[in-house]
C-alpha cells in the first residue's frame, strides 16, 4: 500500500516541480521509500493546497483573520500600482483600498469563492476607484462605463538601445510605446505585470474574450516592432 | 515546465515574463540553469526577453513596513465600525416600517440602501441576472428596483440584476425596448447591446438592436445619452429628438435628428407604423407584432414601399390595407397562428 503511493506521489510532482523528476526514477525510488517519505511528501502537498488562493480566500471568508492579513500583504502593492494607473491620485487611490478591504471583511459571509484573488480584487477595485472619483466630480467630468484612462510612465531599459545617440532613440521608443491604446496598455498590464488569463481580463475590463485576444494581439505586434529596432 | 519552443510560448509563459520584468534571486537561478540546459532556445529566449522588455513600466515599490502600518490603520476602522454596527440593526427595523410608509419611497429607499444590509451583490463575482424574455406577438412593460420602466418590444430580451450595485445600475438587451430611467447622479444607467453601450443619468429614449438587424438604432425622447463602444471609445453624446444609426457589419455610424416620434417609439402604445416598406419588412413586422407565421404563395409586388398607421388594430385589419397595395388575397388560420398569402 505505501509502495503504491509513494510512486503515485512522486508521479504527480513529477509534474509539479520544475526540476522535473522523470518518473522512471521514481519507480527507482518508490522501492526505497518508506513511512517518513511518504509523510513528508503528504505535508508538502498539504502545503502547497493551503497557499492556493482557493484556501486563503476561503479562510477569510470562514473569518480567519491571519489569511485576510496575509490578502492584504500580498496584494496592496498591486492593488496600488493598478489603481494609480487608472486615476492618478495617490491618495485616492489608497482610501480605496481602505475602504475596499474593511467592506471585505464586512461582507465576508455573503462573498463567494475564488481561486484568483489577484483578480477579484483588480476588478473591484477599478470600480471603488472610479465610483469615489465619479463621487467628487460634476457631472461632466465623471467617469462613466469604460472611458477612464490608463497612464504607464514605461522605463525603457538600455539594452534594447544599443546605439550612440541612445537619448532619441528612447524618445523614439517611448513615442511608439504611447501610440498602444488605453486598452492595448491596460490589457498587456493585466497580463504582464498581474498573471491574469484571458477570462479575468474580459472580466476586470468588461469586454468580451475575443477582444481581449484582438486587444492583445495588436499590442503584441507593435511591441515586436518597437523591440526590433 | 512545458514546453517552449518558439517566442510565443515564453511571451505566454507566466514565469518568464515575471523574470524578465521583476527578476528575483531564486527565477534569476531557475531561468539562468534553464539557458543553460537549453542552449539551442538561446535566440528565441533574447527575442522574447527583448518583446516582453519592451513594455516594462515604472511601477512604485511599498515597503513591508509601511503596508503593515496601512493595514493597522485598516483594521482599527474596521473595530470602529464594528462598534457602529449594533446601533444600525435597530435603526433598519424602525425603517423598514419608515420604508413603507412613506409615499416618496424612494428617500426612505436610499437611506435603507446605505445601511448596506442585504446588499451584497457589489462583491458578488457572478451578478445573478434575471431575464425576461418578450416573444413574438407581445409587448411587456418592467418596472427595476430604482424605479426605471422598461418597454420591451416583441421578440426581445433584457437581463437586468435583482438589485443594481452601488455604483452603477447595468442592463443587457437584445431587441428592442423603450427606457424610462429614473434619475441617480450617483449611478449611470448602462445598457449593454452587443458591441454598444448607451449610458444615461436619466432621461426617457428607444433602443432598438435586434439581432437579426444589421444595425443598432437608439434614439432620445428626452435627455441625454452617450453612446459608446464596448471598449469605452465614444461615439457620441445624443440629445432631445437625435438618434444614431450603427452598422454591425461596416461599424458606419449615422446621427441624425428625428421629428416623427411615433415611427420611433409609436410600438409602445400599440402603433405600427409603415414607412415605404417593401414587402419581406411587412412580413417580418407583422410576423413579430403579430405572432404568427406568414406563408406566401405568390409573388407580391409592393410597388414603392406601403407607407401606413395602425393604432391597436388586429391583424387582419392591417392586412387589409396592405393586401389593397400589393394586390394579394390572405387568409389567417387563428388556432395554428399562420398567415396565408396567395
Amino acid at each position: 500500500m505505501v509502495v503504491k503511493f509513494g510512486f503515485c506521489i512522486d508521479f504527480y510532482y513529477s509534474f509539479l516541480d520544475p526540476n522535473n523528476f522523470c518518473p522512471l526514477r521514481g519507480i527507482n525510488c518508490f522501492i526505497s521509500m518508506n513511512f517518513i517519505t511518504f509523510h513528508f511528501l503528504m505535508k508538502k502537498l498539504q502545503d502547497d493546497i493551503a497557499n492556493t488562493d482557493l484556501v486563503i480566500w476561503d479562510n477569510f471568508r470562514n473569518g480567519s483573520e491571519s489569511a485576510f492579513k496575509r490578502i492584504y500583504t500580498d496584494h496592496y502593492e498591486a492593488l496600488f500600482n493598478y489603481g494609480v494607473k487608472i486615476i492618478n491620485h495617490e491618495d485616492l487611490v489608497k482610501d480605496s483600498i481602505q475602504e475596499l478591504f474593511v467592506e471585505l471583511w464586512s461582507k465576508k459571509g455573503t462573498i463567494g469563492h475564488t481561486n484568483s484573488i489577484r483578480f477579484y480584487l483588480l476588478k473591484s477595485i477599478k470600480r471603488k476607484i472610479i465610483y469615489k472619483h465619479n463621487k467628487n466630480q460634476s457631472i461632466h467630468a465623471r467617469i462613466l462605463g469604460m472611458e477612464y484612462d490608463f497612464q504607464l510612465t514605461y522605463s525603457i531599459e538600455d539594452k534594447i538601445i544599443e546605439e550612440q545617440n541612445a537619448e532619441t532613440k528612447k524618445c523614439e521608443v517611448a513615442a511608439l510605446l504611447n501610440q498602444l491604446s488605453k486598452r492595448q496598455k491596460e490589457a498587456i498590464y493585466l497580463k504582464f505585470y498581474n498573471q491574469l488569463d484571458y477570462e479575468q481580463i474580459a472580466s476586470v475590463m468588461e469586454i468580451n474574450i475575443q477582444s481581449v485576444r484582438t486587444l492583445i494581439h495588436e499590442a503584441l505586434k507593435r511591441m515586436k516592432e518597437i523591440s526590433q529596432k | 515546465m512545458k514546453n517552449l519552443r518558439n517566442v510565443d510560448d515564453f511571451v505566454n509563459n507566466e514565469q518568464f515574463v515575471e523574470w524578465v520584468l521583476r527578476p528575483n534571486e531564486q527565477s534569476d537561478q531557475y531561468w539562468n540553469n534553464w539557458m543553460t540546459m537549453h542552449p539551442e532556445s538561446e535566440i528565441e529566449i533574447k527575442e522574447a526577453a527583448d518583446l516582453v522588455r519592451s513594455f516594462k513600466v515604472q511601477e512604485k515599490n511599498i515597503s513591508y513596513e509601511e503596508i503593515m502600518a496601512n493595514y493597522d490603520q485598516m483594521a482599527a476602522e474596521l473595530s470602529e465600525s464594528k462598534a457602529n454596527q449594533t446601533i444600525s440593526t435597530s435603526r433598519r427595523q424602525w425603517l423598514k416600517y419608515a420604508a413603507s410608509i412613506l409615499l416618496t419611497g424612494s428617500i426612505a429607499l436610499a437611506i435603507f440602501l446605505s445601511y448596506k444590509g442585504e446588499i451584497s451583490s457589489e462583491f458578488d463575482q457572478e451578478a445573478k441576472l434575471i431575464e425576461k424574455e418578450v416573444p413574438a406577438g407581445q409587448k411587456n412593460t418592467l418596472k427595476l428596483a430604482d424605479g426605471s420602466i422598461i418597454k420591451l418590444n416583441a421578440q426581445s430580451l433584457l437581463k437586468f440584476p435583482e438589485r443594481f450595485e452601488e455604483d452603477r445600475r447595468v442592463v443587457y438587451l437584445t431587441g428592442e425596448a423603450f427606457f424610462d430611467i429614473a434619475e441617480d447622479k450617483d449611478r449611470p444607467f448602462i445598457i449593454k447591446t452587443d458591441k454598444l453601450e448607451t449610458v444615461v443619468l436619466g432621461t426617457s429614449f428607444n433602443i432598438k438592436a435586434y439581432e437579426r438587424d444589421r444595425s443598432i438604432q437608439i434614439a432620445v425622447i428626452s435627455g441625454t445619452v452617450k453612446v459608446q463602444y464596448q471598449d469605452a471609445q465614444p461615439i457620441s453624446t445624443l440629445t432631445r429628438k437625435e438618434m444614431i444609426t450603427y452598422d454591425t457589419k461596416t461599424d458606419d455610424v449615422a446621427v441624425s435628428t428625428f421629428s416623427d416620434e411615433i415611427n420611433i417609439i409609436g410600438w409602445k402604445d400599440g402603433i405600427l407604423t409603415f414607412n415605404r416598406a417593401g414587402f419581406d419588412l411587412v412580413k417580418e413586422e407583422l410576423s413579430k407584432w403579430y405572432g404568427v407565421e406568414i406563408i406566401v404563395r405568390t409573388d407580391v409586388n409592393m410597388g414603392k414601399g406601403f407607407t401606413g398607421k395602425f393604432e391597436n388594430s388586429s391583424l387582419e385589419t392591417v392586412l387589409n390595407g396592405i393586401a389593397y397595395v400589393g394586390n394579394f388575397k390572405f387568409k389567417i388560420d387563428d388556432k395554428k397562428n399562420k398567415v396565408i398569402i396567395y
